[in-house]
């Protein structure tokens, strides 16, 4: 009987113990995930702040080379003079590109108009219903723009909620009667989401989207690889002990059917004029 | 009475464990898809709103000297028109056709105003395996192209991919078989490489990705292109 009742405490202790351990793991849980969301949003911060700043120096630096010492010098430009030689890049970007064979495309931000060329002949227009630039454009150095823009762009990289060339395979029918029996392929299906993004050389992401209304579930899909590309690349660079590179974008919103014409048209390297 | 104590108490670690198990659960799942995934979304926000608040729009200062600046303004005005010059004259003041290969579309211009547009059939993006490991692919190749030749009632000559596609034998290389007639329409563009512009009997196909790379056109569409397009007219496709 005083055994039993001895055994009954002992368990009753353990059974106490475990609780106790329990009641710590469930704080060192907690603790972790607060540490790990300080560390997520202290590094988002960090990098938040010193990205855009080391992106406005080093544009600055690279594009702006001798170019300080002409007679124009900073600060030189007013805005109607300026609005003219950002023409004139543009058009001398244009004229760089004239001579390609290969489909190339220019993006008229003023005049919220996208063109496809080939060899200098616009060869369709498209509206632009939306467009958005990342804020740092209005940080650079006019100079710097300019002489950036004076030359095209070409596409390193891209990704697209679509195919480029929607092929169907169809096997040869072994004879007539199974050829009659086979129904047409016709390529009518509308993509649920039309949306890509092409990495530029010097560092810049032309973001193109539909301008109707998606469904949610593709459009955050989108949106979080158009992210995750983004942010991986910067964790990946913190990570290698290395500062994170930030890369201003230019977005702009176009009707579904022309937004799928302009990707299937244009070749994966192909090159990109941009008037700001 | 102390097993039921004991009973009670041992109900009581059960639900303890089973909170643990749970609050883990939910921790993780608040980390993996919660919070990667809003790191993902952060740092780019806080970023574009960083780079909002410290973007300054550089200072435009009227130049102190208003008459260079006008100068520069000339000048500059000078060379967009002279480079607007050159581009414009890359534009063909005779026909040529555009063909929007996604939309289905054909636009024909003239003296660089749109003649006529409407709608077409081009590529179909089939690819065909046949045996002996065998493919063709139907599509309407995108770029530049010319008219190269120019025929009128135009015979079509089979090739082996056609018969291929349809189950049947595949006829020698003259053989009567390969020859159809009026099933291009009246009239025929050759763009090279075997792709031509012509008619079809398949007029509810219009505006469909159907063919095996040639472009087709309604009728009277056909009769108006033909007319206008000569032999070296431009005919873009994208």
């Amino acid at each position: 009987m005083e055994l039993d009742e001895s055994q009954a405490i002992f368990e009753l202790l353990d059974d106490k113990v475990q609780v106790s351990g329990t009641k710590k793991y469930l704080k060192f849980l907690l603790l972790l995930a607060f540490i790990i969301v300080a560390i997520i949003l202290v590094g988002a911060s960090f990098i938040a702040i010193i990205t855009p700043r080391l992106k406005i120096k080093e544009f600055n630096e690279l594009y702006s080379q001798g170019i300080h010492s002409t007679k124009n010098g900073p600060g030189f430009y007013d805005s109607s003079f300026y609005a003219l030689k950002k023409e004139e890049a543009f058009l001398k970007s244009k004229l760089a590109k004239s001579d390609l064979d290969s489909i190339s495309l220019s993006i008229n931000v003023p005049d919220s108009l996208l063109s496809l060329e080939i060899k200098g002949i616009a060869i369709y227009n498209i509206k632009i219903d939306r467009i958005k630039l990342s804020p740092i454009f209005n940080s650079l150095d006019k100079d710097a723009i300019l002489h950036c823009f004076s030359l095209p762009f070409k596409i390193n990289s891209q990704y697209a909620t679509v195919v480029k060339e929607p092929i169907v395979i169809k096997q040869a029918p072994k004879d007539t009667i199974e050829a009659n029996q086979a129904a047409p392929n016709i390529d009518t299906l509308k993509p649920k989401m039309v949306a890509y993004y092409f990495c530029l050389d010097k560092d810049i992401i032309l973001d193109i989207r539909q301008s109707e209304k998606t469904e949610l579930i593709p459009y955050y899909k989108y949106l979080l690889r158009y992210n995750y590309w983004n942010t991986a690349r910067q964790l990946k660079e913190v990570s290698n002990f290395r500062l994170p590179d930030y890369t201003p974008w230019i977005q702009i919103e176009i009707n579904c059917k022309d937004a799928l014409a302009l990707y299937r048209a244009l070749p994966n390297s192909a090159i990109i004029s941009i008037h700001l | 009475m102390n097993n039921k104590k004991h009973r009670k108490n041992s109900g009581f670690i059960d639900r303890y464990k089973f909170f643990v198990i749970v609050t883990t659960t939910i921790l993780f799942f608040i980390i993996v898809f919660t919070i990667i995934p809003s790191t993902i979304f952060i740092i780019p926000f806080f970023e574009d709103t960083y780079s909002l608040l410290v973007s300054k729009k550089s200072t435009i200062s009227k130049s102190d000297d208003n008459i260079k600046m006008a100068q520069n303004i000339a000048e500059t005005e000078k060379n967009i028109k002279k480079v607007e010059q050159k581009l414009e004259s890359k534009t063909p003041n005779v026909a040529y056709m555009v063909v929007n290969t996604s939309s289905n579309h054909f636009y024909l211009y003239k003296s660089r105003k749109l003649l006529r547009e409407g709608l077409c059939s081009t590529g179909s993006y089939i690819l065909l395996q046949g045996v002996d490991q065998q493919k063709w692919i139907f599509k309407t190749p995108r770029g530049e192209f010319r008219i190269r030749g120019k025929t009128t009632s135009p015979v079509w000559i089979r090739p082996d991919w056609s018969f291929i596609e349809e189950g049947m034998p595949i006829p020698s290389a003259h053989d009567d078989s390969r020859y159809e007639y009026g099933v291009l329409g009246d009239y025929a563009m050759s763009l090279g490489y075997g792709y031509m512009i012509h008619g079809t009997l398949y007029k509810r196909f219009l505006g469909m990705p159907v063919t095996h790379g040639c472009i087709r056109l309604d009728d009277d569409d056909l009769k108006i292109v033909y007319t206008n397009m000569e032999i070296g007219s431009k005919v873009f496709i994208f």
